[in-house]
């Protein structure tokens, strides 16, 4: 597992890869929010919704409806030969070529916008200076939400990042899969004022075959956040995917292994299909494009376990806060 | 077919209908606050749902006839004998169930043309008339102004009813006495005797091609004189109509035959308490003819209910003709007839309420505290007050009704503010308020909430709520930075910090200068606020930036209609800062005509078509014996300069300064071929939208991609980039000072006001393209703080930054329009949250936001089947308005504005 990538040697402030900030969020925590996007990932989950920050490495990302298909002033400007055309003319990027490309003179030569990159580096005071611009706007309950990716992926990245808004008294959110080191989770929450955890899936082949790793780091921090007397408020994320985790049966035993480690808290956030043009534009597969999103009534069903187990329980954006 | 831009930007990089922070879900999210009105209240609204915006005679022959009568007489006595005969021959009808009677005119949605203002507007296309206004440039804004063909809009003849100006029906036998009465103001109307005198002015011809190549929107002087202010309802309500004439007769006596130092205006005071008594005289026989229709009404009714009613609205008439009402009903029902009287005297659209539950709640709550009234019984009367407002039409141009106002008349309702002493001025009738404009959504009366960080939560909470109706009201502004402008602005005139904080919103989104004034109700003493100034939208309206910068770089030629606007510069622009500076010099040398023509203009309105009415209203009018026409309010340096999409403006300086000046990729000539070739796409009107996301491309035409790119991916405004926002700083530094160099007719400094209302729609569609990569034809950013649709990419922080990048409190006003998504703000966190997001607007220095709380592919659908979406509102600019009656370039911007949503 790879840290954040290295910094110039004429520049010793933190450096991470983002792929978006996002201001007057609502969604991810207490108040008006703003989220910042890490890239990275060590799951594969196949319903991902941000496949453009999977990778810690800028990606690009092709928009075929944007394409004029006869000017090649991409091929033109590409220096990793990269770009080919199909006989009607579409160009075809090579992605392995492209994974290696750090100018992109592609993009700048477009001129209809149809390419675009995804994943930028900023310097932490950077980064900084856009939260403490936003703080003005947050209200009293606000602050920033790390999410991605995997925010954690960039622990060295993340750790400075979360230091510097608790010596700026800015108010922290976590977003993380949890598949993370022990040491780097307990780090983390120390600086962290509230948690959103991923719980996928209590069967460790069944998750393993649909995010590519098992969960037993996973649930192994998850189990641990009891015992730390941590003073934030952790909150549950349970992505509801169909035929992949929404049997009673798994439902059941998610709601006994978070009631036993002390957990009572849940989000269930219904599977969507919106993330499926970016995988297009990414030359990526999107195996899951048939699925269809859990029905209104299958999702209370989901929630009324929870509640009946004495959880609090939120579908979607019912969250109270 | 040439690709269209949205298909083609749908995934891309630029996005036009570009979603912050996320996109939104899958399923059409509807909004999350509806309500009904009461019984009584949803029936009157659904007969305003099936009546036609309708015109009649009767005001207008009855004016003209007496007025004719009158040669030679005193101007002003003139003009109140001619008011008093037309307000008392105006036919009374009520209609069943109404609680609050009276209108305008006959008709449920009556109003009728004022010819002594202007008559060639609304005749026929192939008129003389209509030719002639053409000719002069007064009607050019009518040619690229659009109504929305629904509701209750006849845009079109049918059956015996004739369209006229666009928008209102007449019966056909009814038009040839129209036209008489119209050709009897030939060569007599502000219109006529205004073009004489302005024609005097120095560079008149300027003008007259600024306002045909609609550089400018409209006249000033002619076409709504007055509104956009706060009215003033205090001296009926304390004294009765009797007792006003009791004062005019006492005052009169006081100054007959005495100059009393003023040997130029001083023996006025005379004719004028003598005329003042007369228009009262009019209107009290106006309200008495009601009385005497509602007593007939109930000798033939024989529903008990019915009947009861009849005989209770006979009782309140008789009574507040003549004496201060008694009741909070009878306090609510003359206000409204005041409100109409003032509407009735002359042409105007944005005459506001003001503060009206601050005004009535003396009597609210003595009803309240006597058992007399219970909430229900207030909030019903106030259900029925919303819809009598929203039937009130304003009879004008098309291009100032469609074009300017999208049929809107902006009675805008102020709640919140401080008192005098500085607490929270808000009050439970205001609460009450809130809850009717939740319970019967309206367009009229609009709201706006005065906002102070004093201002209690539940108070604001509730606001919110109402803003998530989806209705756009209220608004909010801040306090702080309008009580900075006005006491800045009106300290000549003796403004004061106490004084400041009575102020309210005129009209869409005008600060406006108020008073307290003392009532006395049972003994028991309060302030109340109202409107002591002047009109605070007129003089130089609606100057087009982009216009502006375009006649720069074609050296003073407009391509589009062939006419020289400017002499020519003759300057190369080798540099950036001469390029602005040419824009500032055609810019002030707009306001220069203008100003000047429109000072001719007010003037001859003021000589023959002074207020009355309106003007014994506002203090200090009926103590000083002098009316609007001789100063007689208390503040009168209330004429501005508007100016329409400065985004526009300031992001193609932006594109310039980068593209050509710094980079230097492409020569400024390179860039003018562009712009005449608009980017080699079709024009907007071919294409049959007016959003830049529409637009479709000639077939093999990519000879201006690459600057197209370059223009389109210039910095914009609304991305917290000190590239852009440094240009529009200093815009805003030199606009705002730059006004105080022309003088008002009323020998007062001109200020700046900012905001669009509908003109982004017409001026666009007379603008080429732009160097910021929009397109011929298309509207423009609306407001004057929302971003270009679309070019705001970084969030509404990096927004907010951009927009408070200038003091606003050097400007009448600033406008933030801002679409969220329902999702948003869905939920009590989410109301939460919303306040928060207004709260930090604000408290950095923002004047002004508003939100349209809708998903765009309701809007879409909308479009598509407008038939379905009869009562569907939205905000526009200032103001709400029902979907089907705005004109497609508006629709269009409306849908392509930026929409905030995170899922």
């Amino acid at each position: 597992m790879t840290g954040s990538p290295k910094n110039n040697s004429h520049d010793t402030e933190p450096m991470g890869v983002i792929f978006d900030i996002q201001g007057y969020s609502v969604h991810d925590g207490p108040g008006c929010r703003t989220v910042v996007f890490l890239s990275g990932c060590p799951l594969r989950c196949l319903w991902c919704a941000n496949p453009e920050g999977l990778a810690l490495n800028p990606k690009l990302l092709f928009l075929q409806t944007q394409c004029r298909h006869d000017c090649r002033r991409c091929a033109d400007a590409c220096h990793h030969n990269a770009v080919a055309f199909t006989r009607e003319g579409h160009p075809q990027f090579d992605r392995s070529r492209c994974d290696r490309c750090a100018a992109f003179e592609c993009v700048a030569a477009c001129f209809n916008g149809a390419l675009r990159i995804a994943g930028k580096t900023i310097l932490l005071p950077d980064l900084m200076k856009i939260l403490n611009r936003d703080r003005n706007f947050w209200g009293e309950k606000g602050g920033v939400t790390f999410g991605g990716g995997e925010p954690l992926f960039q622990k060295d990245f993340v750790l400075a990042a979360l230091k510097q808004c608790r010596d700026a008294y800015i108010h922290t959110a976590l977003e993380t899969s949890a598949h993370v080191e022990g040491g780097v989770f307990q780090e983390a929450l120390r600086w962290t004022d509230w948690l959103f955890i991923d719980l996928k899936q209590m069967d460790e082949e069944a998750h393993r075959r649909a995010t590519g790793i098992g969960n037993v780091l996973i649930l192994r921090n998850l189990a641990s956040i009891a015992s730390l007397g941590w003073p934030g408020r952790a909150i549950v994320r349970i992505p509801i995917v169909p035929e992949f985790n929404d049997s009673s049966e798994n439902i059941r035993k998610s709601a006994e292994f978070l009631h036993s480690v002390g957990l009572h808290e849940v989000q269930l956030l219904p599977f969507h299909r919106l993330g499926s043009s970016k995988y297009r534009q990414l030359g990526m597969a999107f195996d899951l494009d048939e699925l269809k999103p859990p029905s209104d009534e299958s999702m209370r069903v989901i929630a009324e376990i929870f509640i009946s187990k004495g959880f609090s329980c939120y579908i979607d954006h019912e969250a109270p806060f | 077919m040439g690709k269209k831009l949205s298909q083609v930007l749908e995934e891309s990089g630029i996005p036009l209908n570009f979603q912050a922070g996320g996109t939104a879900s899958g399923e059409v999210a509807n909004r999350e606050i509806t309500r009904e009105p009461g019984e009584r209240a949803k029936k009157l609204r659904d007969l305003y749902f099936q009546t036609l915006s309708s015109a009649t005679n009767e005001f207008p022959y009855w004016y003209t006839r007496k007025y004719r009568e009158l040669d030679n007489e005193v101007p002003v006595v003139r003009r109140a004998l001619a008011l008093k005969t037309a307000f008392s021959h105006l036919t009374p009808v009520i209609y069943p169930g109404e609680l609050l009677v009276m209108g305008k005119a006959s008709y449920y949605r009556g109003s009728f043309p004022m010819p002594w203002l202007s008559e060639g507007y609304y005749m026929a296309r192939e008129d003389e008339l209509y030719q002639a206004a053409l000719a002069r440039g007064s009607a050019s804004a009518d040619e690229v102004s659009k109504f929305g063909a629904g509701g209750g809009n006849v845009t079109r003849d049918f059956g015996k009813v004739i369209s006229i100006a666009g928008k209102f029906g007449m019966r056909r036998e009814e038009v040839p006495a129209m036209l008489k009465v119209a050709r009897e103001w030939v060569n007599k109307s502000v219109d006529d005797l205004g073009h004489k005198y302005e024609q005097m002015v120095p560079g008149y011809d300027i003008k007259e091609a600024i306002m045909r190549s609609v550089v400018c929107m409209f006249d000033s002087g002619y076409t709504l004189p007055q509104g956009r202010e706060v009215i003033n309802y205090y001296y009926p309500l304390q004294y009765g109509f009797d007792g006003l004439m009791a004062i005019a007769r006492e005052k009169k006596a006081d100054v007959a035959g005495k100059p009393g130092g003023d040997g130029m205006t001083g023996m006025n005071r005379l004719y004028n308490y003598e005329a003042v008594i007369h228009v009262l005289e009019g209107i009290q026989a106006w309200i008495l003819n009601y009385a005497k229709e509602a007593r007939r009404l109930e000798s033939i009714e024989e529903n008990p209910q019915q009947k009861r009613e009849y005989g209770e609205i006979v009782e309140c008439l008789d009574w507040i003709a003549h004496h201060q009402p008694r009741t909070f009903r009878e306090a609510l029902q003359l206000s409204w007839i005041i409100h109409i009287a003032v509407l009735n005297e002359d042409a105007i659209s944005g005459l506001s309420p003001g503060r009206l539950g601050q005004v009535l709640s003396p009597w609210f709550e003595q009803d309240i505290e006597s058992g007399g009234i219970t909430e229900r019984e207030v909030i019903e009367l106030l259900e029925c007050m919303r819809v009598k407002f929203t039937c009130i039409d304003c009879f004008a141009s098309m291009g100032v009704v469609g074009g300017v106002l999208s049929g809107n008349t902006f009675n805008n309702l102020s709640i919140g503010g401080l008192t005098p002493d500085g607490k929270p001025a808000c009050n439970r009738l205001e609460t009450l308020i809130l809850e009717a404009s939740i319970s019967c959504m309206t367009t009229q009366p609009t709201l706006t909430v005065l906002y102070d960080d004093k201002l209690p939560e539940d108070f604001l909470l509730k606001a919110i709520e109402c803003v998530k109706t989806g209705t756009g009201y209220p608004a909010f502004v801040n306090n702080r930075v309008a009580v900075e402008f006005l006491m800045n602005h009106y300290r000549p005139e003796g403004m004061t910090l106490d004084e400041a904080r009575s102020f309210a919103i005129g009209g869409c989104l005008e600060t406006s200068p108020c008073s307290w004034m003392p009532l006395t109700l049972n003994g028991k003493k309060s302030m109340i606020p109202g409107g002591s100034g002047q009109p605070t939208s007129v003089g130089v309206h609606f100057i087009s930036l982009p216009k502006i910068l375009e006649l720069t770089l074609f050296d003073g030629m407009d391509h589009r209609t062939g006419i020289r606007v400017f002499p020519a510069h003759e300057k190369k622009l080798d540099t950036f800062e001469e390029l602005f500076n040419q824009v500032k010099a055609y810019f002030a040398k707009s306001v220069e005509v203008l100003s000047l023509t429109n000072n001719i203009q007010h003037d001859i309105w003021r000589k023959n078509n002074m207020a009355v009415f309106n003007s014994v209203l506002k203090p200090d009018c009926l103590e000083k014996g002098h009316l609007i026409n001789e100063l007689g309010y208390r503040y009168n340096a209330t004429h501005n300069v508007e100016i329409c999409a400065a985004i526009n403006l300031v992001n193609s300086l932006a594109a310039l300064k980068k593209i050509v000046y710094e980079d230097k990729i492409h020569s400024l000539d390179e860039m003018r071929e562009a712009i005449r070739a608009n980017f080699g796409f079709k024009n907007a009107s071919e294409v049959g939208s007016f959003s830049l996301a529409d637009q479709e491309k000639h077939d093999k035409d990519d000879r201006f991609d690459r600057i197209h790119h370059l223009c389109l991916t210039a910095p914009k405004y609304g991305n917290d980039d000190p590239y852009v926002d440094s240009i529009l700083r200093e815009w805003e530094n030199w606009f705002c000072t730059m006004c105080y160099d022309f003088e008002s007719l009323n020998a007062r400094k001109y200020y700046s006001c900012q905001i669009s209302v509908s003109t982004h729609a017409p001026m666009g569609a007379a603008t080429l393209a732009s160097p910021d990569g929009r397109l011929s034809g298309t509207t423009f950013a609306d407001g004057s703080m929302s971003a270009y649709p679309g070019t705001d990419r970084k969030g509404p922080y990096a927004l907010f930054t951009s927009a408070t990048c200038w003091d606003h409190s050097k400007s009448q006003n600033s406008q933030m329009n801002f679409k969220v998504h329902p999702t948003a703000v869905r939920g009590v966190a989410g109301s939460r949250k919303l306040l928060e997001l207004t709260r930090a607007y604000l408290r950095n220095g923002g004047f002004h936001i508003q939100y349209n709380v809708v998903d765009s592919r309701v809007l879409k659908d909308a479009q598509a089947r407008p038939d379905q979406y009869r009562d569907l509102l939205v905000r526009v600019a200032g103001f709400t308005q029902y979907w089907v009656e705005i004109g497609k370039p508006i629709q269009d911007e409306v849908i392509a504005r930026t929409e905030y949503e995170r899922v």
